[in-house]
């Protein structure tokens, strides 16, 4: 069994946090909060040091760029959102972000987003000696248009068109199933390191 | 109540107290199952093996401390394989832990390899805020868009590995430790897609799915997929680790809950044929 108080106080942490599997009780409650605050706290702390501080001591005091005076001014009217009577100032910092992130999401996902991704589906329905390619194309190409029929509104979906939006379906059906699965795997991967922790780490079996 | 009836109304608890018995029994006594390597793990080895020493890899490590334990085995495996090719590496990340996260990497790899020098043949330069635009202020003027110093504060124009490193376009490879966003879309919207940097992603489970489609349209060079990837990694490359010894354990928790879902399935399925069966009707599928 270990000797480092760390591992013990790790070991407390992860069974607290399990306690929650057999019922609600105050010692998930705490942990939970716990956590929170940590991560809370962390981000403010290390904003602080690996940024800010640098910035207003080195490149606006020492640098002397001026024109950072204009971010941080923005930055300031967003705590306006606390006052009442001010709080419309925030949505101006609030609009220019909003304007900013549109207009980079829109000239940054054109070509990588889309177009590279709508060209990736664009694939030969016959691909000569290679089987398995063809038979993966065509599960590709039929894959992405019967899920865009799926989310096709514009018209009643009857007959051929109602059927093959049921595939569609089916496609998404089974990217679902596989999402979950990921899903599962993970958290599986996350307790199996926890348990080897538990077990090895602080209990010293099976080393 | 028939069997079928109880596998139904299972409490959950013991379906939990089955898996942790799993888990224990497994961990303690493994049974060795063997273990192959795929092809993206493939991939992302020889990329890596490919590099000319003193080339530049550039880890992302836009995770926090509750992905450690299903990334950090994969990350530790590449890191270990960078520094024996005497690559240089740099770290840098969009996520507020992911400055520690590198550093704790850094501090359980050095060790092996005392001849690293930081600044010489790594550097960390820590979380810097702004996302998306700050990767795209990478690719304009690296060393402002850090603020000219690194994780610890320090000033990075003294290290000798940012000689003639003035753009993120300059480094030999991205290896993407991600977990959201910021991660790998953002990487490519700005920085792989457009300046053709080519990137690795070590991904947990969850977020493999919906990557896929990168790899198929060529942006990205390879997925190293959460612990599975990082055994699969340690094996290749030799630098055995926990996710190797895991891997028992993961396999036979897979195969309990494939068991779990099918039970639960002919358990629902029977109920609801007895019920249509008594005239009581039953609930659509």
């Amino acid at each position: 069994m270990s000797n480092d108080i760390w591992v013990w106080i790790g070991a407390f942490l992860t069974l607290g946090t399990y306690s929650i599997l057999f019922k609600d009780n105050p010692v998930y409650r705490v942990l939970e909060a716990l956590f929170v605050a940590i991560l809370a706290g962390h981000s403010v702390v290390i904003n602080w040091y690996n940024f800010q501080k640098p910035t207003l001591t080195g490149r606006l005091g020492e640098g002397k760029e001026w024109t950072l005076i204009i971010p941080l001014f923005l930055a300031a009217l967003m705590y306006f959102r606390y006052s009442r009577k001010y709080a419309w100032l925030a949505r101006y910092p609030m609009a220019f972000l909003m304007g900013i992130g549109a207009a980079y999401v829109l000239t940054k996902n054109l070509k990588p987003m889309f177009l590279a991704q709508a060209r990736a589906t664009m694939l030969p329905l016959w691909v000569p000696g290679n089987i398995g390619a063809t038979i993966n194309n065509w599960i590709v190409v039929i894959g992405v248009a019967s899920v865009l029929t799926y989310f096709f509104f514009t018209i009643r979906k009857q007959g051929p068109v109602n059927a093959f939006s049921r595939v569609g379906r089916i496609y998404l059906m089974i990217a679902f199933g596989a999402l979950f699965a990921d899903t599962v795997l993970g958290r599986v991967s996350v307790t199996l390191v926890r348990f080897q922790f538990l077990l090895q780490d602080w209990l010293g079996l099976g080393m | 109540m028939t069997i079928f009836e109880k596998l139904d109304s299972l409490d959950r608890r013991w379906v939990f107290a089955f898996q942790a018995l799993v888990f224990c029994i497994v961990i303690l006594k493994p049974v060795g199952l063997a273990l192959t390597v795929g092809d993206q793990v493939r991939t992302a080895y020889e990329t890596i093996d490919s590099l000319p020493a003193g080339s530049i890899v550039w880890f992302g490590t836009d995770y926090q401390a509750a992905n450690a334990a299903e990334l950090e085995p994969a990350a530790l495996a590449i890191l270990k394989h960078c520094f024996q090719k005497n690559l240089r590496v740099i770290g840098a990340s969009t996520w507020p832990e992911g400055g520690a996260m590198m550093a704790r990497l850094l501090n359980q790899v050095t060790p092996d390899f005392p001849d690293k020098e930081y600044g010489v043949d790594f550097l960390n330069l820590g979380y810097r805020p702004g996302g998306q635009v700050w990767l795209q202020q990478l690719t304009d003027d690296l060393p402002a868009a850090v603020g000219g110093v690194d994780h610890f504060g320090d000033p990075i124009s003294e290290y000798p590995i940012m000689d003639g490193l003035n753009k993120i376009q300059d480094v030999a490879l991205i290896v993407g430790i991600h977990v959201g966003t910021p991660g790998t879309p953002e990487y490519i919207r700005v920085i792989t897609d457009p300046h053709n940097v080519p990137m690795i992603t070590v991904l947990p489970a969850v977020s493999v799915a919906v990557t896929m489609p990168y790899l198929a349209s060529g942006q990205l060079v390879s997925i190293v997929a959460s612990l599975r990837g990082g055994a699969e990694y340690e094996l290749i490359s030799g630098f055995s680790g926990t996710a190797m010894t895991g891997m028992d354990s993961q396999s036979f928790m897979n195969l309990t809950i494939v068991i779990f879902v099918i039970l639960g399935n002919i358990g629902f399925f029977y109920n609801k044929y007895k019920k249509g069966a008594s005239g009581g009707g039953g609930a659509n599928v």
